[in-house]
């Protein structure tokens, strides 16, 4: 069975999610388990996701230690807590929306927009970033369940247009960010291998 | 089995990859508009539209067949509704053999794979509009060899070519040449 439904539901990162009429079941369930894990709730884990849950974007095939860039079990969940809360120190609101979603069998295929403004100052290997500077990003993500848990994430966004609409167009200053990124993604990746998490830059 | 909807996007982008000048009007409503990454910086809305989208899309495929030996498309999932398709699409490139994105020379037994997640919506059995995204950072990264200071050069050196494009649309839609004539 497919359904399929327009939504408009704002959530800004750090509160719960307003509660949005015209949403399917299995939409609501991922907004929900995804919610919960920004907030770090505690069981999250074992409520909305298998033990074999893995996650694939491009953050995590960054600092991936994983052939096919992904992460696994219970500290993807951590990452994806820790990658957002260093989004929401290096802006002052970031204000996502769930905008479209659809329901297929046991996949949610859904695109978030994300409004990030009110830069504190530095983010992704930018500095200096100018107070009045607004990014907006849509990004598409799948999410597969099994016996009515996540099993899988997939997503994927324009990641070099949002360094560059963060750079304010300047696709030089971006490639230098890019390099400086380069070294932070390191050490994540080091601490991965250590068994550590630390926050995305 | 592949749907009659799916295998007409199939068939559809293979006559726009293939420059057939009455595709447009067949396939597509007068009004598509395509909104993805290589668009973004080539009009004041970030979308292409109408039938100088269609023509966006072959030299897109041009420039990519004219760097890499072998460029191949699979269907990995498909989900289908009353007015849409959305697909996610693997793309494996191959054998580079010119300069490519800002890189110099990519080593010629490369090979760089990318999932590319398409968004088709109809009207009246057109494409009115399609969205489309990719990890556009993981593919100059891969193309790098996992080398994100040799990405950032890369993606330095590719900043004037950007830049010159849109400058070649004066501040409305960057608009791309007409089909080569039918023989």
């Amino acid at each position: 069975m497919v359904s399929e439904k327009p939504i408009k539901e704002n959530s800004t990162v750090g509160k719960t999610i307003v509660k949005a009429k015209n949403i399917g079941s299995l939409t609501r369930f991922v907004l929900d388990a995804w919610d919960n894990a920004y907030n770090g709730t505690p069981g999250v884990f074992q409520k909305y996701f298998t033990p074999d849950f893995k996650m694939t974007g491009p953050e995590t095939k960054m600092v991936s230690q994983e052939p096919d860039g992904s992460l696994r079990g219970k500290p993807s969940i951590q990452s994806y807590h820790d990658m957002n809360h260093g989004d929401a120190q290096a802006w002052g609101k970031v204000v996502s929306e769930c905008v479209w979603s659809l329901e297929a069998d046991n996949t949610v295929v859904r695109i978030m927009r994300w409004t990030s403004s009110k830069p504190r100052g530095s983010y992704a290997g930018l500095e200096n970033i100018p107070k009045d500077r607004v990014v907006t990003i849509n990004g598409v993500f799948i999410d597969k369940l099994r016996n009515g848990k996540i099993y899988d994430m997939f997503w994927a966004y324009d990641t070099m247009s949002f360094l560059v609409d963060i750079a304010g167009g300047d696709m030089k200053a971006a490639g230098k960010a890019l390099g400086k990124m380069g070294e932070m993604m390191e050490a994540v990746k080091k601490a991965q291998a250590e068994g550590k998490t630390m926050p995305m830059p | 089995m592949q749907s009659a909807r799916s295998r007409f996007i199939d068939t559809t982008y293979e006559r726009v990859h293939a420059g057939d000048p009455d595709v447009f009007a067949e396939c597509f409503t007068p009004d598509f508009t395509y909104h993805g990454p290589e668009s973004k910086m080539m009009s004041p809305d970030g979308a292409l539209h109408g039938e100088n989208a269609i023509r966006a899309m072959y030299a897109f495929n041009n420039g990519d067949k004219g760097s890499w030996g072998k460029v191949e498309r699979e269907i990995i999932v498909e989900v289908e509704t009353k007015d849409r398709l959305f697909r996610v699409m693997r793309w494996t490139a191959q054998k580079p053999y010119k300069a490519y994105a800002g890189f110099d020379k990519l080593p010629p037994d490369m090979k760089v794979k990318t999932e590319v997640f398409i968004l088709y919506t109809f009207r009246d059995g057109k494409i009115c509009d399609e969205f489309f995204a990719y990890d556009t950072l993981g593919y100059f990264i891969d193309m790098a060899q996992g080398d994100m200071k040799k990405a950032a050069a890369a993606l330095s050196n590719f900043a004037p070519m950007m830049e010159n494009q849109k400058a070649s649309g004066a501040g409305g839609e960057v608009q791309f040449p007409a089909f080569p004539a039918k023989k």
